[in-house]
């Protein structure tokens, strides 16, 4: 937990962890471990890492979709962790929180027209809303989204992807939500349509004051509008911190790893991935079952004797973070530039 | 970095004035692709989906969906021609001189046996093998494309085995053959950042060792920036520019080419207004006349919009054009500056 922690953050999750299968007399399957971090209002939280790593699961314990086995997760100041019943109902219902999926076809009901698709959540969260009021709030959330008016009336199935995913993010804000939680928006997307949803969120954070939470792999696209960076490994908070700051200085081996792997049309990072890739053979204990000490150890050029104590995260000037024993020396272990083909 | 063939190295495939039609020869998808990959080049197929580049793919691979056929044009293996091939004729080709991999890498496997199983049948089908020999060829390419310890791979189910491996697998079982070309349609999409990169330099490795001539196809400029020698860019079925990469990339001739650099990843991480291209491409089958890009260009004059194709041209050496206005305009490229490792 960092020191600024504040109470004006809009999203606050604290040492969260989550396991899948737990019963009694069984451990089950832990997917996150002690998972801080925070998002404010008009900001937007970038959260990165490779399948499996916990992006998802962190994402849905937000909305009460994980099992959620320690810590606790407040939005606006309340506490979600641990409701129940009606109290989860109501909280899901009031559309503070709003989740976004990556593949809009499968997430959209594609029976229902866009008029009705939008005005669904409005009408779920009963009473709010007349029925004027709500075909008014409906034709504001298209235009909000940049979609013409005259889309209303078509079905999922007429709309383009890009369109697509526009008219899940209106449903998303008809609402007026405070946090909006988007997981991998844009991996189904072309370039030219990712950035679009991308801008999107950048004008709605300001336009609605809304925390935004972007789950992607496109690290250059998110890049331009993020605000902060988390990266998750193995369902880790191995690092986070400013984006332009973590993504071109990273402190740790694997966010280095990310950087350097990222395809660019322009060749211009300052470290070749081969640079980062593993020597082998592997010391034997970094492939232990279960593992032991840093779970990045296994794939870490830099990984020795100390990294098989679990490393905390642990803060930085400038309101980083990070968890490394070698956040401040593994870059003086870095050999030249090797050639490519070298494994 | 691409690396660059020989000059003048043998054609080994010679795709010439391809016409693909779809809905049984109803629709027009894909016209007037003309392009050639040499032995131990990498050609990249780039375009938004829709624009052809895949179903020019799947011509050259004989592996067309149904209803898709190709109406004209010619496309050679070698010395052979595959638009008059048989049935019996792909099989011949397909994993002896040709080799491919796709997307979704489990999709292809069975699940039922294991990865070696899958890998060594076909080397001894179709190389005669013994049973050992196979076995020990196939633990020999499992190791040659970098999966770590082999002898265990082998023995592995496909639901035991990552993403990542899994396409190394599938690598492996498309380069058993010694393949002269080695088509990679979209195949490391699915992949996470790291692992991408690590098949991308596999790739090169194999292209390095063995000459192998390969042709990609992906959505992401990005990829085909990384790997490939020349590029191809694919508008609504048709090319609109290809060349040398670096030079594409640092000058582009085609508007849209610029519009594409605009929106990819440019491994930026500041904070920057995002680019995007206004409206959409043609539906199939809409074909504007004149230039199909031209509604959406922001250079588009009144000579765009004749009614007639417009053709691919000659735009310098080794690049060709279908924009009327190229000499005209100044597009701007990345500033691409080549790093010298």
């Amino acid at each position: 937990m960092t020191a600024e922690q504040s109470t004006d953050a809009l999203l606050q999750v604290e040492d969260l962890s989550v396991a899948f299968g737990r019963r009694a007399g069984r451990p089950g399957q832990q997917v996150l471990h002690g998972v801080s971090l925070q998002a404010r209002a008009g900001e937007i939280l970038g959260v990165i890492g490779e399948t499996g790593s916990g992006k998802t699961t962190l994402a849905r314990s937000v909305v009460g979709l994980s099992p959620v086995t320690g810590g606790r997760i407040l939005v606006d100041g309340a506490e979600v962790t641990g409701l129940r019943g009606r109290a989860l109902r109501e909280f899901r219902r009031s559309g503070a929180v709003q989740y976004l999926f990556q593949d809009p076809l499968r997430s959209l009901d594609p029976d229902l027209t866009v008029r009705e698709l939008i005005g669904e959540p409005l009408a779920v969260a009963a009473g709010r809303a007349g029925r004027e009021e709500r075909a008014d709030r409906v034709l504001g959330a298209l235009q909000q989204v940049g979609l013409d008016a005259a889309l209303a009336d078509r079905l999922p199935g007429q709309l383009s992807g890009g369109q697509r995913q526009r008219v899940a993010i209106a449903r998303a804000v008809v609402t007026r939500p405070r946090l909006l939680l988007a997981d991998e928006p844009v991996s189904a997307l072309d370039a030219s349509n990712r950035n679009h949803v991308l801008r999107l969120f950048d004008r709605l954070r300001t336009e609605l004051d809304l925390a935004v939470v972007v789950i992607s792999h496109d690290l250059s696209s998110l890049a331009g509008i993020a605000d902060r960076i988390a990266v998750l490994y193995r369902g880790r908070l191995v690092e986070q911190g400013p984006t332009t700051e973590v993504l071109s200085q990273p402190l740790h081996p694997y966010t280095a790893l990310l950087t350097a792997s990222a395809p660019s049309v322009r060749r211009e990072h300052d470290l070749h991935p081969a640079q980062l890739r593993a020597g082998l053979p592997r010391p034997a204990w970094t492939l232990a079952q279960p593992a032991e000490g840093c779970g990045f150890a296994a794939r870490c050029r830099f990984a020795e004797e100390a990294c098989r104590a679990q490393p905390s995260l642990q803060p930085r000037v400038g309101s980083r973070e990070v968890a490394c024993h070698h956040a401040d020396d593994w870059r003086a272990g870095l050999t030249k530039t090797e050639p490519m083909l070298t494994r | 970095m691409p690396l660059s063939p020989p000059e003048q190295a043998p054609e080994v495939l010679a795709v010439e004035g391809l016409r693909i039609t779809v809905n049984g020869g109803r629709t027009e998808a894909v016209r007037d692709v003309s392009f050639t990959v040499r032995a131990g080049e990498s050609v990249g197929l780039v375009g938004e989906s829709g624009s052809g580049k895949t179903l020019t793919c799947r011509s050259v691979l004989g592996v067309l969906p149904p209803g898709c056929a190709v109406a004209e044009g010619t496309a050679r293996l070698g010395d052979t021609e595959l638009t008059a091939l048989d049935r019996r004729g792909w099989e011949r080709l397909r994993g002896q001189r040709l080799g491919a991999v796709f997307q979704d890498p489990a999709s292809y496997l069975n699940p039922s046996l294991t990865v070696g199983r899958q890998l060594a049948e076909p080397l001894r089908v179709r190389q005669g093998l013994s049973r050992s020999e196979a076995r020990e060829r196939a633990v020999q390419l499992l190791g040659a494309v970098g999966l770590h310890q082999p002898e265990e791979v082998f023995h592995r189910y496909p639901f035991e085995l990552s993403g990542g491996m899994l396409q190394r697998v599938l690598i492996a079982t498309a380069v058993a053959g010694d393949p002269e070309l080695l088509v990679a349609d979209e195949a490391t999409t699915a992949l996470d950042t790291v692992v991408q990169a690590e098949v991308l330099d596999l790739l090169a490795q194999l292209r390095a060792e063995r000459g192998l001539a390969l042709l990609l196809v992906s959505h992401d400029l990005a990829v085909v920036a990384e790997v490939c020698d020349r590029i191809l860019v694919f508008y609504a079925g048709e090319v609109v520019e290809d060349g040398p990469t670096e030079q594409v990339l640092a000058a582009p001739a085609h508007p849209y080419t610029e519009a594409l650099l605009r929106v990819a990843s440019i491994g930026d991480w500041g904070r920057r207004e995002l680019a995007v291209i206004p409206g959409r491409p043609p539906e199939a089958g809409e074909a504007p006349t004149g230039c199909r890009f031209a509604d959406r260009c922001e250079y588009a004059a009144p000579q765009c919009r004749s009614d007639q194709p417009v053709p691919l041209r000659p735009a310098g050496e080794g690049r060709r054009t279908r924009c009327v206005r190229a000499d005209d305009l100044a597009l701007a490229g990345t500033g691409r500056e080549e790093v010298t490792a």
